[in-house]
């Protein structure tokens, strides 16, 4: 629930005047989620915005930023001897 | 110290490999696809964000009770105390631009020049400091009659933008201040053309060669679109040991502070790439056709030419004979004397 809320807000914050803070919470989203949703996002909003035409800069980014944190990401988190994740 | 992190069994990278992969995939795929068929993908963004869009909008302009009260009644009675102020100044100089306005329609009258176009109000939804994008949205899309490439307006005569990308109910306007932008502008003063290049920020700039006098306050117009006042040099950067120097130019009114803009129903003539190559081609073969005018005079300069080299000829054909008589009487003489 809180991940569809937080997707939303991410969206709403996208096409308005909250771009910084959408911003803030698509990198916190993409650490606490997966968040290869988030390239579908950007892609309908390069689309939203007539991107295509030229070149879809939002979605090449959000492509290369979704995927080197989840590449970075094991390398940030602690493991246990157990091979326990710890977030 | 680890009963306060929270721990997750399973094997992390296993499960994320796979799932990047597909997303991967997916994307790029998608990204392709777009590139491909950008309209397609704009339809389907459009529909699919619509809901977004219309409670943004609704939120942003809308006059009902909830949204006035989250804007706050103080932007509001920001908004009148700006309006009334500009309404202050513009009375003040109402007369002379009646004046000057009726001055340049009768001139244009006069020269046969396209007069003003028909114009659409619109509202700016969001401003390029508020976009993923340096555009500017407006509330007025296909459903009004706004096309790509229709001129965007502030006041009567100041082109700030063309409309680059327009759906149902909104369109985006790319402005010559976008890093990138290119056009040709005309400055008023040392009267040349130069091309005025966007630097982003609500700036342009032009680049002329080191001796034109050039100043501040001097008007740069945009001839490509019709009655197209840009704005005015606002700034000066000159380095004599540069060859160049730069004009930095920007609108009379700040492109963050826009609330409504008009937008000219008349597209400017937008030509592809195909057409262009047409236009080269056939004036190249138009150079290659010679009018009929050129080609007798041509002609008659080859028919004189080759009376005056057969005239060369034959003089020079009396010259060779003596002087071969005067080489045979020399050998005669030399002859005699070894006798």
């Amino acid at each position: 629930m809180t991940r569809i809320l937080l997707f939303l807000l991410i969206t709403w914050g996208m096409l308005t005047q909250f771009f910084w803070f959408a911003f803030a919470v698509t990198v916190w989203y993409v650490f606490r989620y997966a968040g290869y949703e988030l390239m579908v996002l950007a892609i309908l909003i390069d689309g939203y915005y007539g991107a295509f035409f030229s070149v879809p800069l939002l979605s090449i980014a959000t492509l290369i930023f979704v995927l080197s944190v989840n590449v970075m990401k094991p390398s940030l988190l602690m493991y246990t001897e157990k091979n326990e994740m710890v977030s | 110290m680890k009963k306060y992190l929270s721990t997750t069994k399973g094997n992390y990278h296993r499960t994320s490999r796979k799932s990047y992969r597909g997303w991967l995939i997916g994307t790029i795929t998608l990204i392709c696809f777009g590139l491909i068929f950008p309209w397609l993908v704009s339809s389907v963004s459009s529909t699919v964000l619509y809901p977004i869009n219309v409670t943004a909008n609704w939120f942003k302009t809308s006059d009902s009770v909830f949204p006035v009260y989250v804007r706050s009644r103080t932007e509001l009675i920001a908004e009148l105390e700006s309006l009334k102020e500009q309404m202050a100044t513009s009375a003040s100089t109402r007369l002379s631009v009646d004046r000057l306005l009726e001055e340049n329609m009768q001139l244009r009258a006069m020269a046969n020049a396209g007069t003003s176009t028909e114009r659409l109000l619109a509202r700016v939804i969001a401003n390029p400091s508020k976009l993923a994008y340096d555009l500017l949205q407006i509330d007025r899309g296909t459903d009004d009659g706004v096309v790509v490439g229709s001129p965007v307006y502030t006041g009567m005569d100041t082109v700030i933008g063309v409309v680059v990308h327009t759906a149902n109910s909104y369109a985006f306007v790319d402005l010559f201040t976008t890093s990138g932008f290119e056009t040709t502008a005309y400055i008023v003063g040392p009267n040349v053309f130069a091309t005025l290049e966007g630097m982003g920020g609500g700036i342009a700039r032009v680049k002329l060669p080191q001796g034109v006098p050039i100043a501040e306050g001097q008007l740069v117009i945009l001839p490509g679109v019709s009655s197209g006042v840009y704005g005015e040099i606002i700034s000066i950067e000159n380095l004599p040991t540069q060859p160049e120097q730069y004009g930095y130019v920007a609108p009379p009114v700040s492109l963050s502070s826009l609330r409504y803009v008009s937008v000219s129903l008349d597209a400017v003539n937008v030509k592809d790439k195909s057409e262009i190559g047409d236009e080269i081609r056939s004036a190249i073969r138009a150079q290659m056709v010679l009018d009929d005018n050129i080609i007798s005079s041509l002609s008659d300069i080859a028919e004189e030419t080759e009376e005056s080299d057969s005239e060369e000829v034959e003089s020079d054909v009396v010259v060779a004979e003596e002087e071969e008589s005067d080489t045979e009487v020399e050998v005669f003489e030399v002859v005699e004397e070894v006798n």
